[in-house]
């Protein structure tokens, strides 16, 4: 383990480790991607404003710094795109933002999104897109890996939960629905059950409603495999981070949302977690990128010959 | 109908190093992956860019090209890996540990491979872990 006399020390050595692993390796270009534990529940506060406040606060090895904050840093400063595969804050603060946007460096986050997650947000748009509405949805987890046995600790669930709560409602967007989703009753469990390992278990339970209110129930039991869900993001993230440095897309790359779980954005915009506008989002900045047509869908005219 | 003209994008020429925070569950899984597929025991599904088709222009038009044909995105045999973990396990030893992937099957065969990739030390503060992400 890395000893420092404090956070600044530690994340200098972390810079020293990105230069030395460049040199050794070879590398033309990096990227960092964090795809390590869920970190304990912080907030945004003082020392995350602008970069002057963030480095004094690692000089005073202030709590609010979480170790995932300085391997972001670091890979800022060493011009290394980074990616945030946990919920943990990490780069979703103004300070790290803004130098990433000086720096013209892409970052995103957050948190990965593979299973349950994943079929949240194809399900719940089906739901609105069929305008059915939803009184409840009950999602338990048992898994028995590193992961399950963090998440048993409240104070790192809070950080998960938080993560994993906020897609129902940004899809089903209850103010614009109130009889639909006014009265959505989500609760999200993790139990840690050795057992399993890596094989995880997420079963939910939905309560929807149809036609003048009738009731009915979709169950859904997920048996997956984190890891082999996990490690097709990790390849695609290293290589879009690695393509969007090299195209000049700098800070929050919300094209590449449809891989996490709680997609960082620009201010003031809420995220898009529909998995199919997220997969169209990103075709779309590919064919953007290559100057070709986006594709509306519209088709008007194979029917209406000129 | 008005061509866009796309973005300049430096081309994708020599190596990308990979840097992992943690050497757990994901991230053995995923190298150990990558490693496979260069060596044609394996195939990368659930990979978008590897897997992934695009269609480009009206749909008369046929033309629906691999993303990683699309696009100037690193090739896998391009990749090189470095990763963080406060445990000394190197790759293969942290891969058995996590268990994910058969021994056998997709571990054994590029032992040396995974031998090679030695965790450099975390910060003492860091809880990272040799476990792995949190990706439920």
């Amino acid at each position: 383990m890395k000893t420092g006399k404090n956070k600044r020390d530690l994340a200098e050595q972390l810079r020293q480790d990105i230069r030395d692993f460049k040199k050794r390796s070879g590398a033309d270009r990096l990227v960092m991607i964090w795809a390590a534990s869920t970190e304990v529940f912080l907030t945004i506060g003082p020392a995350h404003q602008t970069l002057q406040a963030f480095e004094q606060a690692m000089e005073q090895s202030d709590p609010a710094i979480a170790p995932s904050m300085l391997y972001a840093y670091a890979a800022l400063m060493e011009n290394v795109p980074f990616a945030n595969g946990a919920p943990n804050l990490t780069v979703d603060l103004p300070a790290l933002q803004r130098l990433a946007e000086e720096r013209r460096l892409p970052i995103g986050g957050k948190d990965f999104k593979t299973g349950q997650t994943m079929m949240k947000t194809v399900l719940a748009p089906a739901f609105k897109a069929r305008m059915l509405g939803l009184a409840g949805w009950y999602s338990t987890n048992i898994l028995g890996n590193r992961d399950g046995e963090v998440l048993d600790d409240p104070e790192s669930f809070k950080t998960k939960e938080e993560s994993k709560l906020g897609v129902l409602e940004y899809i089903l967007q209850p103010d614009q629905y109130p009889e639909l989703y006014g009265n959505v009753f989500h609760k999200v469990r993790i139990n840690y059950y050795p057992p399993r390992g890596d094989n995880k278990e997420g079963w939910d339970n939905i309560d929807i409603f149809g036609w003048l209110g009738y009731p009915m129930q979709i169950k859904v039991d997920f048996l997956c495999r984190d890891s082999i869900l996990a490690a097709p993001i990790v390849l695609d993230l290293a290589l879009f981070f690695d393509l969007a440095q090299r195209a000049r897309l700098s800070g929050i790359q919300e094209w590449l949302s449809f891989y996490f779980k709680s997609p960082q954005t620009a201010p003031g915009l809420y995220p898009e977690h529909d998995l199919f506008i997220q997969q169209t989002k990103l075709k779309n900045t590919l064919r953007w990128l290559m100057g070709e047509e986006q594709i509306t869908h519209l088709g008007i005219e194979y029917y209406e010959k000129a | 109908m008005a061509q866009p003209s796309g973005r300049d994008i430096t081309p994708a020429r020599g190596t990308l190093g990979v840097m992992l925070v943690g050497l757990g569950a994901v991230s053995t899984t995923f190298v150990a992956g990558v490693e496979n597929v260069r060596r044609g025991t394996g195939i990368p599904i659930g990979s978008l860019s590897q897997m992934g088709t695009i269609r480009l222009g009206k749909r008369t038009e046929k033309r629906s090209p691999k993303i990683k044909d699309f696009v100037p995105l690193a090739d896998l045999k391009d990749l090189v890996f470095a990763a963080w973990d406060p445990i000394p396990d190197d790759a293969y030893a942290a891969a058995v540990k996590a268990g994910v992937l058969e021994r056998h099957e997709h571990l054994e065969p590029i032992k040396d491979f995974l031998q090679g990739i030695k965790p450099l030390p975390a910060p003492s503060t860091s809880i990272t872990s040799s476990g792995c992400t949190a990706p439920t």
